[in-house]
């Protein structure tokens, strides 16, 4: 049976559109009914079934899984005759396909948009003196009063622990940095004066265009590779398709 | 067994080691007892097996995070005491207090959701002190604060007060020293405003092995019960614990690119760390094979002109009996600790149990 009672929200905001807009543009003049797009790991992290059925929908010509009971899992969504599905643990993978760059997941920008917008809960909001240590370890001490908000995710969800007093993210409007060290289920962010209230957005990574840190920011911070980052995202994070 | 046997990738868990571990810790806590952490799937190890064998190796209670992971518990059929603390503006706590879910409390705005929850029963509530950590709990500042609003909530019977607790930072033993003699404060503060604590509660692994005077009523081990050291200069081997999951990749390539290397059915998308290869290694046929490449499927090592068959196991991280690196070595390499390691193996890789 299904837990449905709610917890501390996490989600990952998917759009299907800004996918087929990056394939669409990558395919260029060949086309997207002659595009291979790679689907593998959950189309990284962003949902093989959604991810699946919208490049479908858009009239790709196939797609590449990891595995073959993954492309079980497409066809039976999208039905057979839809598009041809690779496995690579049975077919290799195909030499011309639209790589992780179909999730905006590579440099240049320009061309391409990242499809997912990561958010966290602030789920503590407080008030702290100067010099208080932050996070395990104290790597991180507060240089005079300020408001600590605590982001209910952690490296259980794929927050890399590496990105610790490195990577950005965005809280009411106010960039901030990731305080101190990222534990399991939480990190916190010393946001200095702040209008957040509990149960308000920390948002991790998103539109650059709409002054949010990206996926390529983090990227840059951990040293990762982008779309490392993305499929490394756990379950307890939950996505939220858009077709806009 | 299960029907994952044959996956070409697989998690091992060993559930004998982790009752083990859960037998050697309540020895070291005792008489303090043991609430084992079973938060974020039990550190990937798999929530529901895992909390069953540490009930049956005499973990009095579970700590599980959040409400819905203590709902799955008991939807298991799991009817140990449970413990979660991280709740959310939109966190369902009815249906937490209706199951018998113990609360942790760090602020009043949580107090005021109880109450508005109407629940079947007052909630057994813990009340949480930050003392150094800057996470979750009511600052020295707030606690007073804290505590009159549970006393308060007491007198119309939403809530019951059962414990105090805190979380220490594992900076330095000074440091920690510092947050106990802070929560004893804390809790004269608050029996003076007319709380009693039937409990309290501060230790998690580090301090319940190595600070006797934190263990109060019991001690939240998590990460030594799954085999791994929470100290930097100590291994899980030196505590006389015995890591529970081994990461197992089988041989489905063998190719040469310049030098000799086999392709292993796990890569980044498994769990497998991309930081520090150069570094890296894994087990193949009894020798250490250093990582070349870590891509989203699949794993290269260099096999150098060693015979390799297709089907051959590389141990990716195991107890390190024989010569396999352990999850802590791969912490080290990857500049992270041991927790990251285990609870980053993803979902799609299955989680075989064995118990011999």
């Amino acid at each position: 049976m299904p837990i449905t009672a709610r917890g501390v929200r996490r989600r990952a905001f998917v759009s299907t559109a800004t996918i087929v807009a990056n394939a669409a543009f990558l395919a260029g003049a060949r086309g997207l009914e002659s595009a291979i797009v790679d689907v593998r790991a959950d189309a990284y992290g962003h949902g093989l079934v959604p991810v699946g059925r919208a490049l479908a929908a858009a009239g790709i010509a196939g797609c590449v899984v990891s595995h073959a009971d993954d492309r079980e899992r497409l066809v039976g969504h999208v039905g057979h005759r839809a598009i041809r599905v690779f496995a690579a643990d049975d077919d290799g993978t195909p030499v011309d396909m639209l790589g992780p760059a179909t999730y905006g997941l590579s440099t240049p920008q320009s061309s391409v948009k990242p499809a997912m917008r990561l958010v966290a809960e602030a789920v503590a909001v407080k008030t702290v003196a100067g010099g208080r240590g932050v996070s395990y370890g104290y790597t991180y001490h507060t240089s005079a009063q300020t408001t600590l908000v605590l982001a209910g995710l952690g490296y259980a969800d794929g927050i890399p622990r590496i990105a610790s007093n490195r990577a950005p993210v965005v809280i009411a409007g106010k960039r901030g940095t990731v305080t101190g060290r990222i534990a399991m289920d939480q990190f916190v962010v010393d946001i200095g004066e702040s209008t957040v209230t509990v149960g308000g957005d920390v948002v991790l990574f998103g539109d650059g265009q709409l002054d949010e840190p990206t996926v390529l920011d983090w990227a840059e911070a951990t040293g990762l590779r982008p779309e490392v980052i993305v499929s490394g995202l756990g379950p307890r994070i939950e996505r939220v398709y858009s077709a806009s | 067994m299960t029907g994952f046997d044959n996956s070409p990738v697989r998690a091992v868990i060993d559930l004998a080691a982790l009752e083990s571990n859960v037998r050697s810790l309540a020895a070291t806590a005792a008489p303090a007892g043991v609430m084992l952490a079973v938060k974020a799937n039990a550190y990937g190890h798999g929530l529901v097996p895992i909390a069953q064998a540490g009930v049956k190796a005499g973990a009095r209670s579970l700590a599980v995070l959040e409400i819905p992971a203590g709902l799955e518990l008991r939807a298991a059929g799991v009817t140990a005491p449970l413990f979660a603390w991280l709740h959310g503006a939109d966190t369902d706590f009815r249906a937490g207090i209706d199951a018998d879910i113990e609360l942790g409390i760090s602020a009043p705005w949580q107090l005021e959701a109880i109450t508005r929850a109407s629940a079947s029963r007052p909630a057994r509530v813990h009340l949480k002190l930050d003392s150094g950590l800057s996470r979750n709990g009511a600052t020295p500042e707030d606690w007073p604060d804290l505590i009159r609003a549970a006393l308060a909530a007491q007198e119309t019977g939403s809530v019951h007060i059962r414990a105090a607790w805190s979380h220490l930072a594992d900076a330095s033993v000074e440091d920690d020293e510092a947050a106990l003699a802070l929560f004893q404060s804390a809790v004269t503060t608050a029996e003076r405003l007319g709380a009693r604590f039937e409990v309290k509660h501060l230790a998690a692994s580090s301090a319940g092995i190595r600070m006797p005077q934190a263990r109060f009523d019991f001690v939240r081990f998590g990460i030594a019960a799954y085999g791994i050291s929470p100290f930097d200069d100590r291994s899980g081997a030196d505590l006389g614990l015995r890591p529970v999951m081994s990461l197992h990749a089988d041989v489905v390539a063998i190719l040469t690119d310049g030098r000799r290397v086999a392709r292993i059915a796990a890569g980044y998308a498994d769990g497998v760390h991309t930081a520090g290869i150069g570094r890296t290694s894994v087990l193949l046929n009894g020798v250490r094979s250093p990582v070349v490449a870590v891509s989203v499927d699949s794993t290269l090592v260099d096999i150098g002109d060693r015979a390799i068959q297709l089907g051959d196991t590389a141990v990716i991280f195991g107890p390190g009996d024989a010569g396999e690196p352990t999850a802590e070595e791969w912490a080290a390499w990857a500049d992270t600790v041991g927790d990251e390691v285990v609870t980053h193996v993803a979902p799609r890789v299955p989680r075989i149990y064995t118990s011999e």
